[in-house]
């Protein structure tokens, strides 16, 4: 038998690599931004409301990604910073708590946030550690409690976001703390 | 039984729960005076919408593409059982968590059609693989189980 060159045998893994990844591109130009533990992984559900009378909570997960025996949610928002909060975790934290009582499977402790710049569709990947299901409870009740006007609510964390907030004046009005100077609030 | 403010029998969004990380004043807001938006939050709204609408248009086309899933080889030797899914975690929690990893599953998946249409020739090498990827499931079981251990540690620690 003829001795292969192993540059012979470099050439042949190298045009193998690249056919492969020729014949992926359509799939990695769809999974732009998708983290990499979820490439190639099995979408069950996207844009689909599920809903849990028991715990008296509705979600609608932009995708549920199956990876090994788990689900694992995925919530895209449109921001030019790549950054997550709390609001995202908190609406992570429903989908997984719904999907883990309707669908009965378990449901992975950690989603992804998937930013996308408005800018230039830059996508990046986020990943969020997830409320547990006390905690998701207890503010599930706050929210009842606060719209039946039995608990105060908080203002937000930073005046910051008062600028844009098309409620500023009446916030002002009823509670005179969010001075926000008139050339950087939302409402004049 | 009914709350006696009849709150308790309403759903609660996920977005709406998701208002209160941001402001709990915007949400009461919201909720006596109706939604309101700047002009740029509408429009932002309206950007948000168009990008989410493309996101779901590319997962439906995901959904559709020849997905690197078909274990053919291991679903024509041992069936849709237990070692198959063993197998297939294997795949998942182990060989995608690495570059090299996905590039070995990416070769089998491209070698795995010719090889379920040879072992469709002789069935009698169906047989003769059985106890081999057996054991591989048996094996890859082990290796996850020890994969799983460590990155609980890791977590802990």
């Amino acid at each position: 038998m003829p001795e292969l060159s192993p540059w012979i045998l470099a050439t042949g893994v190298l045009l193998f690599v690249l056919v492969l990844t020729l014949l992926q591109r359509p799939r990695m130009q769809l999974e732009r931004g998708v983290p990499r533990q979820l490439r190639g992984a099995q979408i069950v559900l996207q844009e689909k409301s599920v809903r849990s009378l028991a715990l008296g909570l509705v979600a609608k997960p932009d995708r549920v990604y199956q990876v090994g025996g788990e689900l694992v949610v995925v919530e895209l928002k449109t921001r030019p910073q790549p950054r997550v909060y709390e609001s995202d975790r908190i609406e992570l934290s429903v989908q997984r708590a719904v999907l883990e009582a309707e669908r009965r499977a378990p449901v992975s402790r950690r989603g992804w946030v998937l930013t996308h710049d408005p800018r230039d569709g830059k996508r990046t990947a986020l990943r969020v550690d997830l409320m547990d299901r006390d905690e998701l409870l207890a503010l599930r009740d706050r929210y009842h409690a606060l719209l039946a006007g039995r608990t105060a609510p908080m203002p937000a964390r930073s005046v910051r976001q008062c600028e844009q907030c098309a409620y500023l004046q009446q916030c002002q009005q009823d509670f005179g703390d969010r001075y926000v100077a008139p050339s950087r609030g939302s409402l004049k | 039984m009914r709350r006696p403010d009849n709150q308790g029998d309403r759903l609660v969004r996920s977005s709406d729960l998701a208002k209160l990380g941001y402001c709990e004043r915007k949400t009461r807001y919201e909720n006596l005076l109706g939604a309101r938006a700047t002009p740029a939050q509408a429009s932002a709204q309206i950007r948000g919408r168009d990008t989410h609408s493309s996101f779901h248009r590319e997962g439906i086309e995901l959904a559709r593409a020849p997905r690197r899933q078909g274990c053919c080889v291991a679903s024509k030797v041992l069936g849709e059982s237990t070692r198959t899914g063993q197998l297939r975690s294997f795949r998942d929690d182990v060989m995608r968590r690495a570059a090299i990893g996905r590039l070995l599953v990416l070769g089998y998946y491209a070698v795995s059609p010719a090889m379920c249409r040879m072992l469709n020739r002789w069935p009698a090498a169906v047989q003769a693989l059985r106890p081999v990827l057996t054991a591989l499931a048996v094996l890859a079981f082990a290796l996850i189980r020890c994969v799983r251990l460590a990155r609980a540690r890791g977590t802990n620690a």
